[in-house]
């Protein structure tokens, strides 16, 4: 009997062992077609209609080739994407975004830099060159941007015009810009809504002459400047010129409160234009990121496709990718509201679909020229680092803490985390 | 070969228990195991896995800021809501087992939290507890009370989520308790009557002991559900404001999913396990003295 249990149980286990390893076989492909797996993330079915249609325009392309796209909302992707990763069979295809892009390429992207060196079709210098600096390590490059922005200004054009405010096209100094507020205030309306998420907030410690790495290359929040940056927008909410906030688990709740309508600017990039004019029942207009006390700077993010590291058709994935961020993928893209086109050759018609944003041309091209557009590097394990930010601004900014202790608690907890 | 009586039997009940054992093996014992293995290694999600002991567990408890304040975080949670939860219960059981009409309606009311998506439900609360326009802050206002910032102060955040999950989650204890009452012999109590005896002694003397196992059933399911608190804390404020709704089952999640670290999450859960037991064991201890098994 004692043999007979045994038996049993190691037959379990062999099945499960084999259910674990996956048959390996996921990928198919014959002597004629190759199919590549496709994962991306989307916020709605028009979204992955359309994602679906750039994948049909491979196939057009490259007959010999299939692509299958499958999607996840974008939460769901970044957990996803390591879980395909650390299983050895992700999709031949995948998405990233330049701000989290240090923790993927090296461990599971496939270098392209050879690609693109070899391809003579390709015209590199036709994307913009701080959003291929966020895709890449070092020299080498990971994915092809689609998609690029500096961090901008959004109004409520509708609310300037009821209190007989000029548009803040003209902001020239911190003050200019609290002035602006306190006139908000005196309607009793918010000026502004403050960001907790470090993506948002980088603008603010550009501006007063910070940076998010040290000399010697740690990451370093707690410097004065940085603290003098966070005081500064603290006051921005104890004047009431911006809203406490009151939603913690939200990363988009300063997006929600513009849609509201209960505050008259917020920062944001231009690749969430089209949901900003859906989504808001006012006239929006653009201009750039208020200046700090220093520069006037804003940073460039992005986001791209790269190939898996573990892909069997390298060749055939980097056509695919050249595909999708192709001239008329991105003009399709751009025609859609999609995306700001990393190709500058297809940029402008971006702004044509958008030509009733007031200021948003002059806006985007101010902002992404070189004395003023900075690409957002981000260090490894940066969700954990961007997490510990933003649970110590929050306690900062509803008065649990000063500036210095929140910012000094963070750092202790950054350097544990990269061991600097 | 011919089988005899016995072992014809076992192949029989080991074929009828096979889906449930593949089942249990494919996605509990084996993962369980996995789990410790991992929390061995150095295992980040993708890339270089290196075996590095018990330093999983000696970098939780020694050099990790913020993991003595998420278990101080899962400790208030696990004892405001257990206790929360059995008392309002119990309340509602004895309420609803004395009343004479609407009982099934009252039960199925306070039932349907706990059948009703947590994540919708914590949508909803997240809107009830806003600080202008939602309608806890507008009732508490008739009464003269400032606007409360709920969920967004480092005060009041855990109340908040502690007071949704309880919403949320007595009704489930509601109806052992119900069950409970209802098994009491109805001799018992008039006998009781007879003698003398008040409601309040009826309670304590006869009702309260004859539950006393469903009561001590309920704790030690509570206790095991509350220290595994996620959805609430996840939905409403992500850990925030500053921590202050962190618990571990979150701070683990966010390891393992977000931060990519596997054998550091994993740790974390053999800790998690390890409380949970201890917890039990020392309920199972103190039953001998509460518990009325007659």
């Amino acid at each position: 009997m004692r043999k007979l249990m045994t038996t049993v149980c190691i037959m379990i286990i062999a099945t499960g062992m084999i259910f674990a390893g996956g048959t390996g076989e996921s990928k198919s492909g014959t002597a004629e077609t190759v199919t590549l797996r496709w994962l991306m993330q989307v916020s709605s079915a028009e979204e992955a209609r359309q994602w679906r249609e750039l994948a049909a325009g491979v196939t057009e392309r490259y007959p010999d080739i299939l692509v299958e796209l499958s999607t996840t909302d974008w939460n769901g992707y970044w957990t996803k994407l390591p879980s395909e990763l650390a299983g050895g069979n992700p999709p031949d295809i995948l998405y990233m975004q330049s701000m989290r892009a240090k923790d993927y390429l090296e461990a599971g992207f496939l270098p392209l830099s050879q690609y693109v060196a070899d391809d003579p079709d390709i015209n590199i210098a036709d994307f913009y060159s701080g959003i291929l600096e966020g895709l890449s390590i070092g020299e080498e490059l990971y994915c092809l941007p689609y998609d690029f922005g500096p961090y901008v200004m959004f109004y409520n054009q509708d609310l300037f015009d009821l209190y007989g405010l000029p548009y803040p096209d003209t902001i020239e100094t911190t003050e200019d810009f609290e002035k602006l507020c306190s006139q908000f205030a005196d309607h009793g309306t918010y000026g502004t809504v403050v960001p907790t998420v470090m993506d948002k907030l980088y603008t603010y410690f550009l501006g007063s002459g910070a940076s998010l790495f040290a000399a010697d290359g740690t990451v370093k929040v707690n410097d004065s400047r940085k603290i003098e940056t966070i005081e500064y927008l603290q006051g921005l909410i104890d004047q009431g010129y911006a809203p406490r906030i009151s939603d913690t688990g939200n990363n988009n709740w300063d997006r929600e409160q513009f849609y509201a309508g209960n505050v008259a600017t917020y920062l944001d990039g231009p690749w969430n234009l089209t949901n900003i004019k859906e989504k808001s029942s006012f006239a929006v207009g653009v201009t750039m990121v208020p200046p700090g006390n220093l520069y006037q700077r804003s940073q460039v993010a992005g986001s791209g496709f790269g190939i898996s590291k573990d892909t069997d058709y390298p060749g055939e994935a980097y056509l695919a990718i050249k595909e999708l961020t192709s001239k008329n993928s991105l003009s399709k893209l751009a025609g859609w509201g999609r995306a700001l086109p990393a190709r500058s050759s297809v940029r402008d018609v971006f702004y044509e679909l958008h030509a009733d944003v007031n200021g948003l041309h002059d806006a985007v091209e101010k902002s992404i020229t070189t004395d003023i557009g900075v690409p957002f590097i981000t260090p490894i394990r940066w969700q954990q680092v961007t997490n510990t930010i933003s649970q110590n601004l929050e306690a900062i900014f509803i008065g649990n803490v000063s500036a210095r202790k929140g910012l000094d608690n963070a750092q202790k907890i950054i350097d544990g985390i990269l061991g600097q | 070969m011919q089988l005899g009586k016995n072992q014809r039997n076992m192949l029989t009940a080991v074929g009828f228990l096979s889906p449930n054992i593949i089942g249990f093996m494919l996605f509990t014992a084996i993962p369980v195991v996995q789990s410790l293995i991992i929390s061995l290694y150095d295992w980040p999600t993708f890339g270089e896995r290196k075996f590095i002991g018990l330093q999983n567990y000696i970098d939780l408890f020694t050099k990790d800021p913020l993991f003595p304040k998420v278990m101080g975080n899962t400790s208030i949670y696990v004892f405001c809501y257990v206790a929360l939860n059995i008392v309002l219960a119990l309340a509602m059981a004895l309420w609803l087992t004395n009343i004479q009409r609407g009982e099934k309606l009252y039960r199925s009311v306070f039932f349907l939290p706990q059948v009703t998506p947590i994540v919708a439900t914590g949508m909803i609360w997240k809107w009830l507890f806003l600080p202008k326009y939602g309608i806890i802050n507008n009732f508490l206002g008739i009464f003269g009370v400032p606007d409360i910032n709920w969920l967004g102060t480092t005060g009041t955040a855990m109340s908040a989520i502690i007071i949704m999950s309880v919403w949320q989650g007595f009704g489930y204890n509601m109806i052992i308790f119900i069950a409970g009452l209802y098994a009491i012999p109805e001799s018992q109590i008039e006998a009781a009557r007879i003698d003398g005896a008040g409601k309040w002694q009826v309670f304590i003397k006869i009702k309260f002991p004859l539950i006393s196992p469903s009561i001590f059933f309920a704790i030690v399911m509570t206790v095991i559900s509350s220290f595994q608190v996620f959805d609430q804390t996840m939905i409403m404020t992500a850990g925030g404001p500053a921590n202050a709704t962190n618990t571990l089952v979150l701070y683990l999640y966010n390891n393992a999913f977000t931060y990519l670290k596997m054998g550091y999450a994993a740790a974390m859960a053999w800790v998690l396990f390890a409380i949970i037991m201890i917890f039990t064991l020392l309920q199972m201890r103190l039953q001998k003295d509460f518990v009325t098994y007659e």
